[in-house]
């Protein structure tokens, strides 16, 4: 088991806020990033997969082979595609059990669910395509995505960082000015996230990740952007309470980067993950000795971030509709949100449970 | 030696991914150059003014509502000019729809695609508009609250510049127990947005079933929709009042799929009238007020 450490500790904290938002309308998404800052828990995740792919693949003292490389992150993009089909197929199992329980069919196109009950024919090739998303199961699929790109990216940046940033983002750039994007299929027409765009960010963490263990110089310059990074949040911070967004009419083409938009993780969005990403790079080693529980529930949340996050994506649909049953009061929500973060809890120590068995206990591994 | 190797075979790769992303990118835009608005060019170079002629062509559209769909209260209610539309038919250009909405505007309950309420508006509307050539574009998202259709319409909007956006609105908010409030402002923020930017809108308030219509917050979400479309001064179709009728006249399940929930054909048949016929009014509407000088983006 890792040691408490701020990679951990931060996506524990992007896994509580996705679940919070994933539940729309309850009280408590009021206080998660997206209301504060022109970016959202999602990036944050994104860019912290970035660093730990650096750290998975040996960093800088072991590096792997680059057949290993390829090997191991193919098998984890094989994987997550292997929890998207399932948390997909349990998501639709507890619609239709719901729908039947309730002698109710609105259940049945919770969420964009309709053509698999509708037309289970295309939905059933949508799944397992990834095409067919949906409402909230769609970072999985953006994920998959990103760990079959990220050997390219990780042995180029072996070689040398400044290619890498320009292949990355020479990717992102073609990417929002043609807008190339992932079709969805049977309803809706593109992906939620498009990977094309959201590659960069991957990318920017993983080579962050690479120069803060490399290079002092690296490290003192982020120590020096500090203000500036902070400078950068409170303007985000003004334009989202103010809900001063750029309009789509009144911006030039190509849109996608003048926009917010978080498909296309438009450039203003890149730039407010970053920033508070520089901004609170050292607040972990201080804020961690005042809140010793929060920050171990937090970490175990991170450690185990793919069961956690699959556990916390249904929870949030039983979320959803015990909200809909309960014209959601803050009671309710409460509830929800309390449980919900049990739950994740309880499911970060059962995998470290399981992996502390013996081996001939823990079958599976 | 080892460095410069190194070096050679990054930029080596770069050129190879940037090769094949050009490559990507000829087929894409190979593909888009087919919808340039050429042909859309070429009819207003030939098309004269004949605004005497559509109007009179609209006016000979009958009034009463089609036996299977009539209804005792009005279907659709406001008094408001389509000038867009009407400019875009005087002109004998193709007229672009955008139908933004959830599960509805997809057609989810339907026989087929092509008895989904958009494409039974759009055969509707040329029906009824003589000559006219409408081009429906089908932006629907199942389960989507109006806070996300918010943002794609305006986005929508700037792709593809339709002359009147149909927006069904309503149905997943209510069901998500969203605030009224914070629908009725992101509503009314909306709609000020598309008249400052002088698209014409129609709204369609959500579906009915009789399992949700002794549902408070429902019914309210509704009736922000009434009152934010009054005050905002656009057309409405007031679809849950209608499909309350005409379940009321012969039993829901006539007009429902068989999960009770959405539209059968007659149920989108009946939506795509009224929705067709509170456009035809709103055009005849702009044939009574004065026309303005028309921006040139319109015309794109």
């Amino acid at each position: 088991m890792r040691v408490d450490n701020p990679i951990d500790f931060w996506r524990g904290a992007a896994l509580v806020m996705i679940f919070i938002n994933h539940v729309p309308g309850n009280v408590f998404a009021y206080f998660t990033l997206r209301n504060f800052a022109v970016a959202d828990a999602a990036e944050l995740f994104v860019f912290l997969a970035g660093w730990s792919l650096f750290y998975a693949t040996g960093g800088v003292e072991r590096p792997e082979s680059a057949r290993r490389v390829w090997f191991r992150l193919i098998t984890r993009a094989i994987e997550l595609y292997r929890a998207q089909i399932v948390i997909s197929v349990l998501a639709l199992s507890l619609f239709a059990a719901v729908s039947l329980w309730r002698n109710n069919p609105i259940y049945l196109e919770w969420n964009n669910a309709g053509p698999a009950f509708t037309d289970p024919q295309r939905a059933l090739i949508g799944l397992v395509t990834l095409q067919y998303q949906l409402g909230y199961f769609d970072i999985l699929p953006l994920y998959v995505v990103l760990l079959v790109m990220a050997p390219v990216f990780i042995l180029l940046g072996r070689i040398s960082i400044p290619a890498t940033l320009a292949l990355s983002l020479a990717v992102y750039g073609l990417a929002l000015w043609y807008r190339i994007i992932p079709p969805a299929w049977p309803a809706y027409e593109r992906w939620y996230f498009n990977p094309f765009a959201w590659q960069l960010l991957i990318v920017l963490g993983f080579v962050a990740a690479r120069l803060s263990a490399t290079s002092a110089s690296f490290r003192h310059w982020c120590g020096l952007l500090v203000p500036y990074a902070v400078l950068i949040l409170i303007v985000g911070l003004v334009l989202t309470r103010y809900q001063y967004f750029p309009d789509p009419l009144a911006v030039p083409e190509p849109r996608m980067f003048f926009l917010f938009d978080k498909a296309y993780l438009s450039p203003a969005r890149l730039v407010s993950v970053l920033a508070l990403i520089i901004a609170f790079h050292g607040v972990f080693s201080r804020l961690a000795p005042l809140v010793p529980a929060v920050t171990e529930y937090l970490c175990s949340l991170g450690r185990n971030s793919l069961a956690v996050f699959c556990v916390g994506s249904l929870l949030s649909q039983v979320g959803q509709i015990i909200r809909f049953w309960n014209e959601g009061s803050f009671l309710v929500d409460l509830g929800i949100v309390c449980s919900g973060l049990g739950l994740m809890g309880l499911t970060a120590w059962f995998v470290e449970w399981r992996e502390r068995l013996p081996p001939g206990l823990a079958r599976s591994r | 030696m080892v460095r410069r190797v190194a070096r050679a075979v990054a930029a080596g790769a770069c050129a190879i991914a940037l090769t094949l992303t050009a490559l990507t990118l000829a087929t894409a835009t190979g593909a888009s150059a087919q919808s340039s608005p050429a042909g859309v060019q070429a009819e207003i170079g030939k098309a004269p003014w004949q605004a005497e002629y559509q109007a009179s062509a609209l006016k000979q559209v009958p009034t009463q509502l089609s036996s299977d769909c009539r209804v005792k209260e009005p279907a659709f209610v406001g008094k408001a000019p389509l000038k867009r539309l009407r400019r875009a038919l005087i002109e004998r250009r193709p007229v672009k729809v955008l139908a933004i909405g959830s599960s509805s505007t997809v057609g989810i309950g339907a026989s087929s695609p092509l008895m989904a309420y958009p494409v039974r508006l759009e055969s509707n509307l040329e029906a009824f508009i003589k000559g006219a050539d409408v081009q429906m574009i089908i932006r629907g998202v199942g389960g989507e609250v109006a806070t996300g259709a918010a943002e794609r319409l305006k986005l929508e909007i700037a792709d593809i510049r339709p002359d009147l956006v149909v927006w069904q609105v309503g149905t997943n908010d209510a069901m998500a127990r969203l605030d009224e409030d914070d629908f009725s402002e992101l509503l009314r923020t909306t709609l000020s947005w598309l008249r400052k930017n002088k698209v014409d809108v129609v709204l369609i308030d959500p579906q009915y079933t009789d399992r949700l219509a002794g549902d408070d917050h429902y019914r309210s979400i509704v009736k922000v929709i009434d009152e934010v479309a009054s005050t905002e001064k656009v057309l409405l179709v007031r679809r849950f009042d209608a499909m309350a009728d005409l379940a009321r006249q012969r039993g829901a399940s006539q007009l429902l799929a068989s999960d009770g929930l959405h539209l059968n054909d007659l149920g989108y048949r009946c939506m795509a009238e009224y929705a067709a016929r509170a456009i035809v009014a709103g055009i005849l509407q702009a044939d009574l007020e004065p026309a303005e000088p028309q921006p040139k983006a319109a015309v794109q």
